[in-house]
């Protein structure tokens, strides 16, 4: 994973803020762009990824692949997703260790898998079946989760760090994901982090979280909270990141909003690469 | 000479000539067709980069030439408060306000505030000593600019597009004079068929002659200007959603609605805060056209340059490069 390039701080592309997005260019080291929007699309919205690509650096990032389906991998979703990776060229593209699709059916959320030995060779089989169709460099996202499979043999961080090895994957590590699960299941975020093979972290997602009743829920729809930008530091001190992603979906406040945690995510980035370079020393 | 006005094409019997002239009219029409566009070759040309800064005067400029650039300059200083529109009776003024204060004004809102220091309707604007006239010195500096940038067609061009379109004219009329002649010598009289399609055949060329005002480039980078701002249009948004769409995108360096006004035109403004403004001009517009103008081309200021319905542009880059609504962004 070392060889991938920096990309710098960016935010996930949302039509809503196109605009202000090309305003604010300077301030937008690259962007993420949802997969699954651009795979049977308008010929609008091609022209909208053809705009995006000409101007930005590009990372797709999908929501249905359904990686720990253990019926295997939808083909013609795959296929349309290797035209789209192979018409951008980007760096890496990113996916989530979940599944949405069981026995046929979309089930329209990212849902988990238990820690088991027997759901890492799903992922590994289904992995490896998507690195043989696309080449371009996969990374596998940590999801939240309410529920904690009582038949799991693995803590998280272990099945992580399995899947990643034995898959060959960087990590897109979901800082705000980490916070919600380890305030939701009341362990230390950074223990978990002692358990993570570092060096394959290559992307960071961080937004603010949302408290529904004694419950943290990953809305996507509130400002990063100092909690979340505390993870997101020891993570850019600890581990070389490539990039770091803003992932607002909801509630979507002015743009100068958006901007400033920008910023502020760049200083911290900027400061962890430093901190990271010097640890390799 | 026998074999001049005895031959196969000559002796053609009068229906299936008319069918072949048919035929030789729409080959014509079709190879013109193909001839100019390969006389634009930048088709495939890299697009430069969407501006971080795009100034909305330019690309008022680049979609609908001076006449465009006349009404953005106008709204400029219509949403800085600087100059107000008003109604009496059936006449439309535009004129400095009376608390008028421009400490801040680049060069051509200086001019248009300067012009507006007496109270002008719109469709002066675009007249002779208009404002239209008065903006020149800047609208040469961004047809030079545009045209480096191949987003305008150039002169040589159009003049190459001229000239094609007359020898295409040249052999219609050509075949079908020769006709006339050639049934006249042998006794018959009856083409004024023939004199008719092919007159319909040769007007229809020359007027094909009119060159568009936009490279393919030219029209393929203002199509996505068009998408990448195309949230800012706040068209048939309430005035208080506006305001805080505003307060939410107002940059430093840019305004989106200046923005939206440029890449778009005045009809953007429809339903908004600022529809005063578009009313102003297609009140203009319907009165010009209702004296002798013919709906929107030439209503929209000048008798001379607006020929088609690019939000009444200079010479017609055609409603696809985004007038904004079609006809209404003639106001």
């Amino acid at each position: 994973m070392q060889e991938l390039p920096k990309l710098g701080v960016g935010m996930g592309f949302r039509e809503v803020y196109r605009g202000e997005t090309f305003l604010r260019r300077a301030e937008i080291d690259f962007l993420e762009i949802t997969a699954d929007h651009y795979l049977d699309a308008t010929p609008k919205k091609l022209a909208e990824l053809d705009l995006l690509a000409e101007n930005f650096a590009l990372i797709p990032h999908g929501l249905n692949l359904s990686l720990g389906s253990a019926e295997g991998i939808d083909e013609k979703y795959l296929e349309k997703l290797a035209v789209l990776i192979e018409k951008i060229q980007p760096a890496w593209w990113s996916e989530h260790i979940c599944f949405t699709r069981a026995n046929g059916v979309d089930i329209g959320h990212l849902a988990p898998l238990p820690f088991t030995g027997e759901a890492v060779e799903t992922l590994i089989r289904n992995i490896e079946k998507v690195k043989s169709i696309v080449k371009t460099p996969l990374i596998l996202e940590n999801i939240t989760y309410n529920i904690r499979f009582p038949s799991s043999e693995l803590d998280e961080a272990e099945f992580l760090k399995i899947v990643l090895e034995e898959t060959d994957c960087g990590l897109l590590l979901d800082v705000t994901n980490l916070y919600i699960n380890s305030k939701n299941h009341n362990y230390d975020w950074r223990v978990f982090l002692d358990g993570l093979p570092l060096e394959r972290i290559v992307q960071v997602h961080f937004v603010g979280s949302h408290r529904h009743e004694n419950r943290l829920i990953d809305a996507h729809a509130n400002r990063t909270e100092n909690e979340i930008w505390e993870v997101f530091t020891e993570v850019c001190r600890r581990a070389d990141v490539k990039g770091a992603i803003l992932e607002r979906d909801e509630n979507f406040p002015p743009f100068e909003e958006i901007i400033t945690e920008l910023q502020t995510a760049r200083e911290i980035f900027q400061k962890g690469k430093n901190s990271a370079s010097r640890a390799v020393v | 000479m026998n074999w001049l006005f005895d031959n196969p094409l000559a002796n053609l019997p009068g229906p299936y000539f008319l069918v072949f002239y048919g035929f030789v009219i729409a080959a014509a029409i079709i190879a013109f067709k193909i001839v100019k566009s390969k006389l634009d070759f930048t088709g495939k040309m890299p697009l430069p980069p969407i501006p971080s800064e795009p100034d909305p005067f330019e690309i008022a400029y680049l979609r609908g030439g001076a006449n465009e650039l006349a009404r953005a300059a106008t709204f400029a200083l219509n949403q800085k408060d600087l100059i107000e529109i008003s109604q009496n009776g059936k006449d439309i003024w535009i004129q400095q306000t009376a608390k008028a204060n421009p400490l801040r004004l680049n060069p051509i809102e200086r001019a248009v505030f300067n012009y507006y220091s007496e109270p002008r309707k719109p469709k002066e604007l675009f007249q002779k000593s208009g404002l239209k006239e008065i903006l020149q010195p800047f609208a040469s500096t961004y047809e030079a600019r545009l045209a480096a940038q191949h987003f305008l067609i150039d002169g040589a061009t159009k003049s190459l597009i001229g000239k094609y379109s007359l020898a295409f004219a040249a052999i219609v009329a050509g075949l079908g004079g020769y006709k006339v002649i050639a049934a006249l010598l042998n006794g018959y009289s009856n083409v004024w068929y023939l004199i008719v399609i092919g007159a319909i055949g040769s007007f229809v060329l020359l007027a094909m002659s009119n060159a568009p005002r936009l490279t393919e480039h030219g029209e393929k980078y203002l199509e996505r200007l068009q998408l990448a701002f195309e949230k800012f249009r706040y068209a048939s948004k309430p005035k208080n959603q506006i305001q805080n769409q505003q307060t939410a995108t107002t940059f430093a360096s840019v305004d989106p609605l200046l923005l939206t006004v440029g890449i778009f035109g005045t009809a953007a403004l429809a339903g908004t805060a600022y529809d005063s403004y578009n009313q102003a001009f297609h009140k203009s517009q319907q009165a010009q056209s209702t004296s002798g103008g013919s709906g929107c081309g030439s209503g929209c200021g000048t008798s001379s340059d607006s020929s088609s319905c690019s939000s009444g542009g200079d010479g017609g880059s055609g409603c696809s490069s985004g007038c904004g609504g079609g006809c209404g962004g003639c106001s």
